[in-house]
């Protein structure tokens, strides 16, 4: 025991005296520090961009740093508007449902919603992971790296068959919705951007037992078109898909408790230890 | 191989719900892994009992029971300095539920660094390292093949999860743990012993020692449970000492906890500019 005692020491490591940020600058007022008399996002005032911006721009700049140029705009706005609303049978929108129909405090419906969009099936940790896969590969040649998905993810496991993070099937199809979507995209993103990585990628997956596009990689490809990186990637997917979520969670949050199934007991089935 | 190319397992599941752990039988019991709640658990087994057989589906013994209420103890510091604390401190401060403060700090500690989120990496590296054991790699070998495996930024001193700590060299609640677990009569195992051997070649070799988690997760290898498993059990590992982080600022003037002047804050990006002409 004596000779696995440690002494507890400090690093002393040198913290910041202040916090830093390099997003937004605040003028104190004359009379009052913690006032602040004009507001600033990447040197804009914010006034100029309330009167000047929309709010795409805006999202741009924050993350960004600058304004988005016509067509980066165009395509964040498609993505906002694709992301916006998923639909009831989406697991965050369900969240928010059990939330608002459970007469859970109104302002927790967002938060509950966006945590059941953070996973890795469907969520956005799976936008995160593929990409960081596709920005790993994107200087490779893409039938190489599906060649050896191909050999690395077998197709031996019930449900969906996972080639790479967010590439393969979706409930062992693919979304003609998802490749409409995906279309309108390819027609906007470079030539030999991410998403056209994506595509080639595909090219060289079974399409006949329905390998290829997933949401993520739709998403993700485009975010890392935008110049977005993974490790915002995550939380940006969560903002653009909050909206629809919430709307479906508060939508049931002044309903009566049986307007969502509540499954008889001969559908619960407990099976025995 | 097995290959199911059909949509049969959601088929089969659409409007129905097939459980082992339990459920409510209106009016007849709520059963918890065969056991009925009310008959078998309440005022009969610990809360620890009972929360670690919701997540295994295995009813721990009460001696194991009394070991994870410790090693939860251990991680209930009420020091709002610390980040899970703060962001409860920062929710009360702001006049939010408790349940809101509470949930962000404990969701704040599903962290790579520290807290329930570094459990994975603490666990997965001591079932490593045993492997490398086995093949007759020493300590230092074991270290130096897993620090090697490493992605680090340059500058940045390589890091084994497990056996390093934010703030501090050392850790005390390590010492504090080895107590709890001789006076309930556990016996070290392999696992552990492994550990505390890489914990003293580290030591020697890069001065840094076995933490917490490296700790927690040998031990718990040692017991039998899975690396999900024990990153399951301690999912809220860290809300008690949110809780008091919550509660004092929440009891004080509303947004009086570590208030910022607009000049506390260091701006470092562009000047002030004009918007582009469209």
């Amino acid at each position: 025991m004596n000779s696995r005692k440690v002494n507890i020491e400090s690093r002393n490591e040198q913290f910041s005296a202040k916090i830093k940020s390099r997003i937004t600058l605040e003028i104190p007022s004359k009379d009052n520090e913690f006032l602040s008399k004009t507001t600033y996002t990447h040197g804009y005032n914010v006034l100029d961009l309330m009167d000047h911006c929309n709010p795409i721009d805006n999202l741009f700049l924050i993350f960004k740093g600058e304004l988005p140029n016509a067509l980066e705009n165009k395509i964040l706005t498609k993505l906002s508007i694709f992301l916006m609303n998923q639909g009831p049978r989406n697991a965050a929108s369900r969240a928010g449902a059990n939330a608002g129909v459970g007469r859970t405090d109104v302002n927790h419906i967002l938060p509950i919603a966006v945590m059941g969009m953070s996973g890795n099936y469907g969520g956005s940790k799976e936008v995160e992971n593929a990409m960081r896969f596709i920005k790993h590969n994107i200087d490779k040649d893409a039938s190489r790296v599906a060649k050896q998905c191909l050999v690395d993810a077998p197709d031996d496991e019930e449900g969906d068959w996972i080639i790479a993070p967010g590439f393969g099937t979706d409930f062992r199809g693919q979304s003609p919705f998802l490749l409409d979507v995906k279309d309108r995209f390819i027609k906007d993103c470079p030539d030999e951007g991410h998403l056209a990585w994506c595509q080639k990628f595909i090219d060289n997956l079974p399409s006949d037992k329905n390998c290829g596009w997933r949401l993520a990689s739709i998403v993700a490809g485009v975010l890392l078109d935008l110049g977005i990186p993974p490790r915002v990637g995550a939380g940006l997917f969560q903002i653009l898909a909050s909206p629809g979520a919430l709307a479906h969670g508060v939508s049931f949050a002044d309903k009566p408790i049986t307007e969502i199934p509540f499954l008889k007991d001969e559908d619960y089935e407990i099976k025995p230890v | 191989m097995k290959s199911n190319q059909s949509k049969n397992i959601w088929q089969k599941n659409r409007g129905k719900i097939i459980t082992n752990r339990g459920g409510w039988r209106i009016g007849e019991a709520i059963y918890n892994c065969g056991f009925s709640m009310m008959d078998d658990l309440v005022g009969k087994k610990s809360f620890f009992q009972t929360l670690v057989l919701n997540v295994t589906g295995k009813l721990p013994s009460e001696k194991l029971a009394h070991w994870f209420e410790a090693s939860f103890i251990c991680l209930s510091w009420p020091d709002s300095r610390i980040w899970c604390n703060q962001n409860g401190s920062l929710i009360g401060t702001t006049q939010g539920s408790p349940v809101a403060g509470v949930a962000a700090g404990i969701l704040s500690a599903d962290s790579r660094m520290y807290g329930p989120g570094s459990i994975m990496g603490g666990a997965e590296f001591i079932i490593r390292a045993m492997a490398w054991s086995k093949q007759g790699k020493t300590p230092l070998e074991i270290i130096q093949k897993e620090l090697e495996s490493k992605f680090t930024k340059p500058g940045n001193k390589p890091v084994i999860v497990g056996y390093a700590r934010p703030i501090a060299t050392g850790d005390e609640r390590v010492e504090a743990m080895e107590k709890v677990s001789k006076s309930l009569g556990f016996i070290e195992k392999k696992h552990l012993t492994l550990a505390f051997e890489i914990h003293k070649t580290l030591a020697e070799h890069y001065q840094e020692n076995m933490n917490y988690v490296g700790y927690v997760t040998a031990f718990l290898v040692d017991e039998g449970f899975s690396v999900n498993e024990i990153y399951r059990i301690y999912s809220t590992w860290v809300h008690s000492g949110v809780h008091a982080c919550f509660a004092e600022a929440n009891d004080n003037t509303a947004g009086t906890f570590l208030p910022l002047a607009c000049e506390d804050i260091e701006y470092v990006g562009k000047a002030p500019r004009k918007l582009p002409v469209k």
